[in-house]
């Protein structure tokens, strides 16, 4: 068994995100674009400075550690563009690494200029997308901000974040931002008689999941073996993949439902007390089963919990009767074939096929951007039973999903 | 005629801004509220730095330097610059113009205590070389120089419409110090022709600038600040690097001396008074170069103001809180140092 899960984990490597460590190459290229950045930074070059930034932060996430002047730069590059909410990330980063005053009292500040404001459109909207404040700010920061915003939206994008405190006109829609919330919200409607569609989705998109999955289906019910007669297979375990794919639909941005089929193995080696080799050969137990799971989603930022019914249907083969069987010499095979022998019990080979439904929940934290998809790893865990017997099962996986915002932040 | 001398205060108490480093001070400016310096060092290593400090009733907090991106200290060496601050009307904030070593001068909008300067205007909205920024009496517009258009023509950013255009066709002789006047659309400044400087206007509804009478002529007039309906401007007609202080009608006419030998400015206007009906100006004369004299703008006197040191020059001033504060730059009355800047609170005393 040892053998298999080994392999298994070898073959889905390449599905775990990587460890980081940066080398001699990453350094010597962090070193590069940092004094790209600075030399550009003299020429207020700052779209490219942030671009060289972004570089940057690629290197981190490969272990690279970035410095104070380097963050500050960054800061000072989204600043220029208007970006601040990434303006603000850098600076925090910054004043991790050294909390000087000049860092706490810009962050300061556009904490006490900025306010938190949330702008939709909906789908059918057709008219401008437009973001005019009633009294354009003296600060350059400010005002790129506006800016970088009304961009952003006119290019068909919802925005959640920060813009400066002051009364705006979204598209005719009126909207006040304060400092320190609540949180404004404008939510940009159709012109009356305009409206296309009833239901917008939020967001729509493959899930899929992926990983090892172990499962261990237990001792059969009690009476469930003498009640129906039949022959079943001890207890068993072992381990496999899973592979699930299917649709996620988002009903809002927070919550989804999910449909998947998918296909789940298991391999275990049968448990057999001093095995007689020279008489029997022991060959391992299986399980191949396709699945179908329906599910509710519920999206707290990166947070995805998912549960609903799952039923699958597949083929077993197993070595080891189960021990009413074994006891008894009463099961039959559904005819009028009586297996009485108990000498060989934990010998004997049993095929056939698995219906059962059950239930299964699944945890994921998203870390990702995967193209427009979210990226993120699972536990995942579910039982399910042929009434016989319970088969309980849990998963690490890597699962892909759609973005809540369907992509557009 | 000039006025005669009517009065002189003596001076108790004034308290010198000390920054480490050294350098020669410069071009002091208040922000509106009074709370605020700015001003300029420049130690003789080939660089101007912008400093500002903070002010509370007369008594300066350590000045801070005003690094823009790009020229603090572990990028880059001398060479910078940073210089001409302008405060908003009414807010403590200001813009100056500023470029790393080599680079382009370019105007920098600065918050103190509040994160550091960011460029005002980018170059997709103003490219080329930018100075001499004015910001107008209700805060909504900039005008400045930009050389991105011919020699240095001046240029209106609008903050309404975040558009920036020609204030004026432009010409193929360099213009410089634009300020607004009062009404916020007058816009003076001073353009170079044919080896002087001359003093120019762009009146609203005008379609093109004119030279103001009176104000033009033999020498350089330059750097104009309208007061009232009145220009005041420098004025070196005398020749021999010899500056005085000429008023003349916003619209032209008779220009009169308000001073002579005045200690020309490094590089601001002519500042007024607290209350706008006098002008301010060290003297250039080693028998009188250490006061700050407070000159009416009718011409019914001036105001001395002793300091005990020499070399002054510089002087701005600032009401606020019920109090008036005279800040300027002074070399030590005896030995030799920096050219320091000192505030003096001269409430009531002119």
């Amino acid at each position: 068994m040892t053998r298999t899960f080994l392999l298994l984990i070898i073959g889905f490597s390449p599905l775990f995100a990587s460890v980081a460590y940066a080398g001699d190459v990453e350094r010597a290229e962090h070193t590069r674009l940092s004094e790209e950045m600075r030399k550009l930074a003299q020429r207020n070059a700052w779209t490219a400075v942030e671009a060289q930034y972004q570089k940057l932060e690629a290197l981190e996430a490969k272990g690279e550690v970035l410095t104070f002047a380097e963050n500050k730069l960054g800061a000072e590059a989204a600043r220029a563009i208007g970006n601040i909410t990434a303006c603000r990330q850098r600076l925090q980063k910054a004043a991790k690494i050294d909390g000087k005053p000049e860092i706490i009292s810009w962050l300061e500040d556009i904490d006490k200029n900025y306010g938190p404001v949330k702008v939709t459109f909906d789908p059918d909207f057709a008219g401008e997308r437009l973001l005019n404040p009633a009294v354009p700010p003296f600060a350059p920061d400010q005002r790129a901000a506006i800016g970088w915003v009304a961009t952003y939206l006119a290019e068909g994008n919802n925005f959640d974040g920060i813009l400066p405190a002051g009364e705006y006109d979204v598209s005719g829609v009126k909207v006040t931002v304060a400092v320190g919330g609540p949180k404004a919200v404008a939510d940009v409607q159709p012109a009356a008689g305009t409206r296309r569609s009833l239901v917008h989705l939020a967001y729509v998109g493959p899930r899929i999941d992926v990983g090892a999955v172990v499962q261990f289906p237990g001792e059969s019910f009690e009476g469930a073996v003498s009640e129906s007669g039949l022959l079943q297979p001890a207890s068993f375990g072992g381990v496999g993949a899973r592979l699930g794919v299917g649709l996620e639909l988002g009903i809002s941005e927070g919550f989804g439902l999910i449909g998947q089929v998918g296909y789940h193995n298991l391999f275990g080696d049968p448990i057999v007390e001093n095995p007689d080799s020279s008489q029997y050969v022991v060959e391992p137990n299986s399980i191949h089963m396709g699945y179908g799971w329906l599910a509710a989603n519920v999206r707290a930022g990166e947070l995805w919990i998912a549960a609903g019914p799952l039923y699958g249907v597949g083929v077993g083969t197993v070595t080891g009767l189960d021990p009413y069987c074994a006891d008894s010499g009463k099961c039959t095979n559904g005819g009028d074939t009586t297996y009485s022998s108990v000498d060989d019990a934990e010998y004997q080979r049993l095929s056939g096929t698995i219906m059962a439904g059950g239930g299964a929940a699944s945890v994921s934290y998203a870390f990702v951007d995967v193209g427009s998809l979210r990226g993120g790893v699972s536990v995942e865990g579910g039982a399910q039973t042929d009434l016989v017997r319970l088969y309980p099962w849990a998963q690490v996986a890597f699962t892909l999903a759609p973005s809540s915002d369907g992509g557009k932040n | 005629m000039l006025p005669g001398l009517i009065a002189c205060a003596g001076l108790a108490g004034a308290v010198e801004v000390s920054w480490v480093g050294g350098g020669h001070g410069s071009n002091p400016q208040w922000s509106s509220d009074g709370a605020w310096l700015a001003f300029e060092v420049n130690n003789n290593a080939d660089k101007v730095d912008l400093y500002v400090v903070k002010v509370a009733n007369g008594a300066p907090a350590a000045p801070t330097r005003v690094a823009i991106p790009g020229s603090s200290s572990s990028f880059s060496g001398g060479g910078s610059f940073a210089a001409n601050p302008v405060w908003h009307p009414k807010q403590s904030i200001l813009i100056f113009e500023a470029a790393n070593s080599g680079g382009t001068t370019r105007l920098y909008y600065f918050n103190p205590g509040s994160g550091s300067p960011a460029e005002y205007l980018n170059a997709a909205q103003a490219p080329g070389m930018l100075a001499w920024p004015a910001i107008s009496p209700d805060g909504m517009s900039v005008a400045f120089t930009s050389s991105s258009s011919g020699a240095g023509d001046v240029f209106l950013f609008s903050q309404q419409t975040n558009k920036v255009a020609l204030a004026f066709p432009s010409t193929k002789e360099p213009e410089n110090a634009p300020k607004f006047a009062p009404d916020g659309k007058t816009v003076v400044f001073s353009r170079k022709s044919y080896g002087t400087e001359d003093v120019f206007s762009m009146l609203p509804g005008a379609s093109a600038a004119g030279p103001v009478k009176g104000a033009t002529g033999n020498g350089d007039q330059t750097r104009p600040r309208v007061a009232g309906s009145n220009i005041i401007y420098f004025t070196g007609e005398r020749g021999d690097d010899r500056w005085d202080i000429g008023i003349v009608p916003l619209v032209g006419g008779d220009r009169r001396i308000l001073a002579r030998d005045i200690r020309l400015p490094q590089r601001s206007a002519p500042n007024l008074s607290a209350d706008g009906t006098a002008v301010l100006y060290g003297s250039s004369e080693p028998a009188r170069d250490g006061s700050v004299y407070i000159c009416k703008l009718d011409g019914t006197g001036i105001t001395e103001v002793k300091t005990g040191l020499s070399a002054v020059g510089d002087p701005a001033m600032i009401s606020a809180g019920g109090k008036t504060f005279l800040a300027f730059t002074a070399l030590p009355a005896a030995g030799s140092d920096w050219r320091q800047l000192h505030i003096v609170d001269v409430t009531g005393k002119y």
